[in-house]
């Protein structure tokens, strides 16, 4: 599903919930308003903030440093994640710890083995409220993503964490503008994450700010080397179960261990990897078997703890992959194998997951969850402000009403996840043409060509607009075709708007 | 004298090669009928047959996707059990011994019941998610028979759908099923620690089956699997699970099998499972029969030579005998009272089961009310035609998951009130002679409970039984009155309710409302419509469940009456008896008082060898 179009005209949306807030940061009441006020026009301003969820051992952390593209978050081989924390482009290296309190201070850390390791110092993970960590790189530049401790965990106080900071309540949305959920095989208890992420009060429900991965892909086909087909088809048929397919956008595949180790494949890793492609195959197979063996085989000339090494960079997948690429002379290099590994990850496709689902909404996602903190900003403001919470309130309302681009999202999700369909493809066409557009120009060009007269675009918009109405009001029609279709008209009508006023000036 | 009363020359143990203890006990049983007491040989034939019992049953349980189906395939050494990266188990499968591989589907059809015999090969279209989606075949269980040693002595493994998918009602068939297992085998692979539902369930799971493995799968793919394993051991014990743990690698089973590579073999770890599962789950289940089957044998033969005992000691002192024969109409007297109605522990009874069936009901109608308003809100959401299927499937997944709570329930209160009366009528001190100078005082529980054969005297361990449920549950197997439909399982609460006619209707419930009525005005009109369906439809389940209540606590309370009622008669015919042969004792000449005392040297030397023959035979079993 193609929205770049969606994008381009959306600043004005973010850029209107930035106007209100910031008259909020400067109008509000008392101190701690005030900066809450900031907080939503930093975020506003930011980069899009993007969690990572899901159960314990999903593989949170590791997938954070495959995009990152580096080895930061720490990751264990039991539950290693007891603080929600963010990991932001910065000028330099910090990290910041926001307490329970409301202050903050920072923290002492070191890169010793490769992750980094914090030292909370005097603090207790009890008195912490989340961690700030700034890096410099570029990775993270449209996009701030926030590593949680995973759900279910056998420790409540971990998982408690992750869910006050994703879920919506009444208290206002989740710190998140939106979300990657990941899970190994889809568990009732992640459905039910899903719904609770959801937040119903704008547009209603929709997954635009949620896809799914399929975490640790590798290990579903149990390490074999067609594992990532068969982890690709399960993706699949959970893209389209009916219980996921209102939950997210969709959801791929990735093995995020080899993605993180392709990316950052050392030469001597290589040359590790040679050395034991060239042991005698029988050996090698018996050393393939199980981790146990590969460690055990006292045949190669690989010394023990490189084994180990590599088993925990790679995985017993990753190895075999490996071994198979140089003994078919295929790789050999570190950046050769680096680029095999990536490459079978799925990495590609979720990072092209960011760039199309996440990137060209991201001013909208951002506009959509500062208007919902916004709304409950507004709720706590004392009765004396009543004056400027009405106002800003009406602002909002406003704002809401004229646009249409959550309802645009939502109506490219409706379409994309088949959950509305047409029988006839160019009315399927017609539809994400007049969605995805930003100008008149771009929803009616249709067959008659660019240059288009205003008279014809006019008529044009006028006929979209008697048909897709015609479409709404048929008595068979079902609800969410009457949604899809309601949309369409107000998209065609705001352009045929557009067309009046470009005609009167000119 | 024992050309006179045929003496049980079996019983003669032959240097540790003596008769097993089911020869010794029907030959018992036979020694009982001789003597005129067919009420207590009756007890030692279903002794008897529980001892014959053929089959231990293990269910496999856990999530899903954690290898339960591969591992059973490896411990057997076949591939039996569909496996596949991706569908999952979706119905209890049952695996027996037998010398060709057979598989049976038990299904429903209509109201009816079928049993059809299907390739062996063509299994996965009937137990997994995709070659039976939502369990449209209506699939009960699948039993099957393999050609295995490991099953050749009467082991049955049982194959379970996993916790936590997304298919409806699986959670409640696997639970459902558990009261009938003998053994517990948790299975949880080596990816990741364990998680708060996996102990959650374990912790359910041993309530209904205290007899657990733990199985740690997959460590082949796993290099840190140690790790794991020592994390689960720590959240296991912070949890307060004993549970012994195994790590095992179905993978290199296969493999080993595969090259005939015995070195591989021991490398997956198999036979150490195996090893496990016959030292602490199937031997334990074996001598629990066995021991329970010799208790209620041993406390036959305690009762009726303590009356034998009592009679002699009158005969070789005739002037106690005005005082001993007070003391047994005393006792008679005390019987009476407890026989009666008015005796304390039937008002117990009556209580207790009304308090449970209270109990029961209350909760039930709450988890109804619950399930009502979450399916009101639910039907709020709802706008297409689709997704009332999901909602039918949901409500009807809800229901059978609540209806096997019930059973659950009912099935931990009657253990409870049982443990009870038996502690009540112990403190009636019922000991035939507690002066008698021979040990011959006798454990009243042992009478009806399941405890180790020499704790005889031993009054310390008190409540023993009643936290150890494994020992009884192989004689109780038919405890679930609603159903023994299969030739050696009842099927699984779960199961049965969920193709129960009135939960089935579930699936009928929204079928009236075609796709054809999707008009926007009329979604108001669904919405109600499907509310008032939703709630008729658990108006419907109630009613019935709420009959089945009634029925059990019914069957509850007269299985338990009928249960003492038959120990307590048994107790008085023996107290009758020795008081009856005890008055015309008295009235016998010296000579033939002399004679009777033989007679009865005689019949106590018979009863001392079945009791050493069936110590020796326990003994050498366990």
């Amino acid at each position: 599903m193609s929205s770049v179009g969606v994008a381009a005209a959306h600043g004005s949306v973010a850029d209107d919930v930035l106007a209100a807030a910031t008259k909020l940061a400067a109008e509000a009441p008392d101190e701690a308003m005030r900066a809450d006020a900031q907080a939503i026009v930093e975020r506003l301003r930011g980069p899009l903030r993007v969690a990572i969820a899901g159960r314990v051992k999903a593989g949170k952390s590791t997938l954070l440093n495959a995009l990152v593209g580096e080895r930061l978050a720490p990751t264990d081989a039991g539950e290693c994640t007891k603080l929600v924390t963010a990991y932001r482009r910065g000028a330099g290296y910090e990290v910041t710890a926001r307490m329970i309190d409301g202050t903050s201070r920072n923290l002492a850390f070191n890169r010793a083995g490769g992750a980094l390791s914090i030292d909370l110092g005097s603090a207790t993970e009890a008195d912490i409220d989340r961690v700030d960590v700034s890096w410099p790189t570029s990775s993270l530049e449209t996009v701030t993503l926030i590593d949680t401790p995973g759900l279910e965990s056998v420790h409540d106080e971990n998982s408690r964490r992750t869910r006050e900071f994703l879920e919506a309540d009444a208290e206002g949305p989740g710190d998140a503008d939106a979300v990657v959920y990941l899970m190994r095989h889809a568990h009732r208890s992640d459905v039910a994450f899903l719904d609770a992420f959801m937040d119903r009060s704008v547009t209603a429900a929709s997954p635009v700010n949620a896809v799914a991965v399929l975490s640790r892909a590798d290990e579903i086909g149990a390490g074999r080397l067609d594992a990532m087909a068969s982890a690709a088809r399960i993706a699949a048929r959970y893209s389209t179960d009916p219980q996921l397919v209102n939950l997210c956008a969709t959801v791929v595949p990735l093995a995020g261990l080899i993605a993180e180790t392709g990316l950052t494949l050392r030469e001597d890793e290589a040359a590790a990897l040679r050395t034991l492609a060239a042991t005698d195959a029988a050996v090698l197979e018996q050393m393939l078997m199980s981790a146990e063996q590969f460690c055990d085989m006292s045949s190669s000339q690989l010394t023990v703890e490189w084994r180990r090494d590599l088993l925990d960079r790679l995985g017993l997948f990753g190895v075999r992959l490996a071994v198979e690429e140089i003994r078919a002379g295929r790789a050999t290099t570190a950046s050769e194998l680096g680029a095999v590994l990536v490459d079978v990850s799925g990495l590609q496709a979720l990072r092209s997951l960011f760039r199309d689902h996440f990137a060209p909404r991201a001013r909208v996602l951002q506009a959509r969850s500062a208007l919902l903190a916004l709304r409950a900003l507004l709720r706590r403001l004392p009765a004396e402000a009543s004056a400027l919470a009405a106002g800003i309130d009406r602002d909002l309302e406003r704002i809401e009403a004229s646009t249409t681009q959550f309802a645009r999202i939502r109506a490219l999700h409706l379409l994309g996840s088949g959950l509305v369909s047409f029988a006839a493809a160019a009315d399927t066409d017609e539809v994400r043409t007049i969605l995805v557009a930003d100008a008149p120009e771009d929803a009616f060009a249709g067959s008659r060509g660019p240059s288009e007269s205003q008279d014809a675009l006019k008529s044009a918009a006028l006929t979209a607009i008697t048909k897709w109405r015609t479409r709404a009001a048929d008595p068979l029609a079902d609800p969410t075709t009457v949604e899809l279709c309601d949309t369409v008209v107000r998209c065609c009508e705001s352009f045929y708007a557009g067309i009046l006023a470009t005609s009167v000036t000119t | 004298m024992t050309d006179v009363h045929p003496a049980p020359q079996t019983a003669a143990p032959a240097a540790g090669q003596g008769p097993a203890a089911d020869v010794v006990i029907s030959e018992l049983g036979k020694w009982l009928t001789r003597e005129g007491r067919a009420d207590l040989a009756r007890r030692t034939a279903a002794a008897v047959a529980r001892l014959r019992r053929p089959n231990t049953v293990v269910c496999v349980v856990g999530e899903f996707k954690q290898g339960k189906s591969s591992l059973i395939n490896a411990l057997l050494g076949q591939e039996l059990c569909p496996v596949d990266d991706d569908l999952a188990t979706s119905a209890i499968t049952l695996v027996r011994f037998g010398d060709e591989a057979t598989a049976i589907v038990r299904r429903k059809d209509g109201d009816k019941d079928v049993s059809e015999s299907v390739p062996v090969g063509s299994i996965k279209d009937w137990v997994s998610e995709i070659g039976n989606p939502g369990n449209l075949k209506r699939v009960e269980r699948v039993e099957m028979a393999c050609n295995s040693t490991l099953l050749k002595q009467g082991l049955v493994v049982v194959d379970t759908p996993g916790m936590g998918g997304l298919g409806a009602g699986h959670a409640a068939a696997t639970l459902g099923f558990l009261p009938f297992a003998d053994g517990l085998v948790f299975v949880s692979d080596a990816s990741a620690e364990l998680s708060a539902p996996e102990i959650a369930f374990l912790k359910q799971a041993r309530e209904l089956c205290p007899t657990v493995l733990f199985a740690l799968t997959k460590i082949d793919l796993y290099p840190s699997w140690e790790k794991i394993l020592e994390l689960d051991r720590r959240h296991l014990a912070e949890a307060k699970i004993d549970v012994p743990i195994v790590a095992v690698s179905s993978a290199l089973r296969f493999e080993a099998l595969r090259r005939k590579d015995r070195d591989l073999n021991v490398r997956s770890r198999v036979p150490d499972v195996i090893a496990r599962l016959n030292d602490d789950v199937v031997q334990p289940a074996k001598t629990g029969a066995a021991n329970r089957a010799a208790v209620d044998a041993s406390g036959i033969i305690d009762q009726v030579r303590s009356g034998f005992q009592t009679e002699r000691s009158l005969l070789t002192d005739p002037a106690a005998a005005g005082a001993a024969l007070k003391t047994l109409e005393d006792a008679k007297a005390r019987l009476d009272h407890l026989r009666g109605p008015g005796a304390k522990w039937t008002q117990v009874v009556g209580d207790r089961v009304a308090d449970l069936s209270s109990d029961v009901n209350f909760r039930f109608r709450g988890a109804a009310r619950t399930i009502s308003k979450q399916m009101d809100e639910r039907i709020e959401q709802l706008s297409k035609g689709n997704e009332w299927d999901d909602l039918s499937r949901h409500i009807q997944s809800v229901v059978a998951e609540q209806v096997t709570y019930v059973f659950v329930d009912l099935e931990q209160g009657r253990h409870d009130i049982r443990a009870q009366v038996v502690d009540l009528i112990r403190d009636e001190q019922l000991e035939l002679a507690p002066e008698a100078s021979y040990n011959s005082s006798y454990d009243v529980s042992e009478l009806w409970q399941g405890k180790s054969l020499d704790t005889g005297s031993d009054r310390t361990s008190k409540r023993a039984f009643s936290t150890s449920v494994t020992t009884i549950r192989g004689a109780q197997g038919g405890i679930y009155m609603f159903g023994m439909l299969g030739s050696f399982l009842p099927t699984a609460a779960g199961v049965l309710l969920a193709s129960n006619p009135v939960l089935l209707s579930v699936g009928l419930l929204f079928g009236s409302m075609g796709l054809i009525d999707d008009r926007k005005r009329k979604v108001q009109a669904r919405r109600q419509a499907a509310r008032t369906q939703v709630r008729q439809f658990l108006d419907d389940v109630q009613f019935e469940v709420g009959n089945q209540i009634a029925n059990l606590i019914k069957e509850i309370q007269r299985d338990l009456r009928d249960e003492f009622g038959e120990r307590l008669a048994e107790l008085q015919r023996t107290y009758t008896d020795t008081a009856t042969r005890a008055q015309a004792d008295v009235q016998k000449s010296h000579a033939e008082r002399q004679t009777r005392a033989g007679e009865i040297d005689a019949k106590v030397t018979d009863l001392g060898k079945y009791e050493a023959a069936l110590r020796a035979a326990i003994a050498r079993q366990a």
